[in-house]
């Protein structure tokens, strides 16, 4: 477990906490996800090493999770899989084993979550079924065509999809009714539209979603695993609007916002 | 009797003014279309050689042709890409539910593109080639490669931008011309960082960038832009709705997309020309 990389903060059962990037531990009562979810069938759709898979599973669900298994099936800019850009990439991603930190949680827990390698642009209901329930967590912003992977997992939805997406925190404070992103997508990462407030409820409708309800902006910290800043990284990153974003991110917590949609009949 | 060159011009005139134009076209006789836009006074102002004798030329998103036909004015062999069947744009995918898939459809039904790009293509003597394919599908193999390629004002109709970009890529053997319409204001107060309003509920609008988006959509896809102009204006044509009233004008400059409006009524929609090269980045 040591030699995993984990971007999820999970309690085992061992005692023994997983060091993750982030650390939803302390937000699980934000989000829009019910109470209880008894009987119901839950699919949690970019899963990494499973943390809101095994909490609705804890809630009752009987849950599936899809997720992709090789890192190079991730939205990559095309522009990194070009010539010596797509070499410095690969290597770059090597030592990335997705599914490795789902696999070692999943069997300390004993849990019965089950997993479906798909992407989300893929999703079929005729291959996965429908599902009561649909949860979407912090996958938008790595998608180059947001509206298109949200409207296949409407697709799946009997019932409510529920998104937690990560926001840009000053352009939702300035444009609260006016949806807008920034679009990343050039860089290294795997990173598009960083959208607003207004934004993520835009994709949800153009998705074939209604709003129903919406939690309000809340902060989920990084966790333990996170490489904590210095000085030197708060002065790189102060001159640009992105730079400023993160920079509010190691005071307050990265900003997201929890909302309950129904889709259109 | 009336003289057979007369009767021609004026069968040509009832036949431009029963079709809905996009673009304001000259055409022989002195016969002008009744366009949505004027591009007429910004040809100069896009990044286009002034001779392109020899050159093989795609305009992706024709519409009425008013980039191809100047671009074979200018010596160029011209292909153009369009997808005339609007059932197939990008339609967001709350128009296929409820009664956004009533208006989808009887929108879909009361579009007939291309019909004005025959029409002009035909009183030109022109001789543009048309594929009708769609910008996500190109496929140099069937197209083969150009020495430039024209992409004019899609961008903002497409759920998918860098996707689109990125297949235009390898149909370049040399410059992508990209000119793109802009937001005007958040091209202003946000020069470096780049942003895009979202539509993408009720029609085949989607991220509305500013320059910089525009100009890091290019980059994503794998060009190189070298060269990019100044914002210019494409003014409203003849056949685009007067301007609204006073009040509805007062109302508009509240919301962000309402002063844009405003932007297109007074001056004109702002645009930028990118000249960008396919080739990698070192």
């Amino acid at each position: 477990m040591a030699g995993t990389s984990w971007y999820h903060t999970i309690d085992l059962p061992s005692g023994v906490t997983t060091p993750g990037t982030v650390d939803c531990r302390g937000i699980v009562g934000r989000t829009m996800i019910p109470e209880r979810l008894d009987g119901m069938r839950v699919l949690d759709i970019g899963t990494w090493d499973g943390f809101w898979a095994f909490e609705l599973e804890r809630r009752g669900a009987e849950v599936l999770t899809v997720d992709v298994d090789d890192v190079d099936l991730l939205d990559w800019p095309p522009r990194t899989r070009l010539g010596d850009a797509d070499a410095a990439r690969r290597e770059r991603m090597a030592v990335v084993r997705l599914g490795e930190g789902f696999s070692i949680a999943h069997a300390a827990i004993g849990s019965s979550v089950r997993s479906a390698k798909v992407s989300i642009y893929d999703l079929d209901p005729h291959l996965l079924g429908r599902f009561d329930l649909v949860f979407v967590g912090s996958i938008l912003v790595h998608l180059r065509d947001p509206v298109r992977a949200l409207a296949a997992a409407v697709s799946l939805a009997d019932g409510p999809v529920i998104l937690n997406e990560s926001i840009e925190l000053v352009s939702s404070l300035l444009s609260p009714r006016t949806p807008r992103a920034r679009f990343a997508g050039d860089g290294d990462l795997v990173l598009w539209w960083h959208s607003n407030l207004a934004g993520v409820r835009q994709i949800a409708r153009s998705a074939g979603l209604d709003v129903e309800r919406e939690s309000g902006i809340f902060f989920i910290p990084w966790g333990e695993g996170y490489e904590q800043p210095t000085l030197g990284k708060l002065a790189h990153a102060l001159p640009t609007v992105q730079g400023r974003e993160l920079a509010l991110s190691w005071g307050l917590g990265i900003a997201h916002a929890s909302l309950r949609c129904e889709p259109v009949r | 009797m009336t003289p057979p060159a007369a009767t021609e011009r004026e069968d040509a005139r009832e036949a431009i003014a029963r079709i809905p134009w996009y673009h304001t076209l000259e055409l022989p006789g002195g016969l002008a279309t009744a366009g949505w836009v004027d591009c007429r006074k910004v040809v100069d102002r896009v990044l286009l050689p002034a001779d392109m004798s020899g050159m093989r030329a795609l305009d992706v998103g024709t519409w009425d042709g008013f980039w191809a036909f100047e671009m074979e004015r200018r010596g160029a062999d011209v292909v153009t890409v369009d997808i005339p069947d609007p059932a197939q744009w990008d339609w967001p995918p709350r128009m296929y539910v409820g009664d956004g898939d009533t208006t989808r459809r009887s929108e879909i039904a009361s579009t007939n593109l291309g019909e004005g790009y025959r029409l002009a293509h035909e009183l030109l003597g022109s001789g543009v080639v048309q594929e009708q394919v769609s910008v996500y599908d190109l496929d140099p193999e069937r197209l083969g490669t150009f020495d430039i390629v024209v992409v004019g004002s899609i961008l903002l109709h497409l759920r998918d931008p860098v996707a689109a970009l990125a297949s235009i890529r390898p149909l370049a053997r040399g410059p992508v011309v990209l000119n793109e319409a802009i937001e005007l204001i958040p091209s202003l107060v946000s020069p470096r960082t780049a942003r895009a309003r979202l539509e993408g509920d009720t029609a085949v609008r989607w991220w509305q960038p500013n320059l910089a988006a525009v100009e890091q959509m290019a980059g994503s896809a794998g060009l190189v832009v070298r060269r990019r102009s100044r914002p210019y204006f494409v003014p409203l044509g003849a056949g685009h709705p007067p301007r609204p009233s006073r009040r509805r004008q007062l109302q508009s400059g509240l919301q962000p997309e309402g002063r844009e409006h405003l932007v297109a009524w007074w001056i004109g929609i702002p645009h930028v020309s990118l000249l960008a090269d396919a080739s990698p980045g070192p």
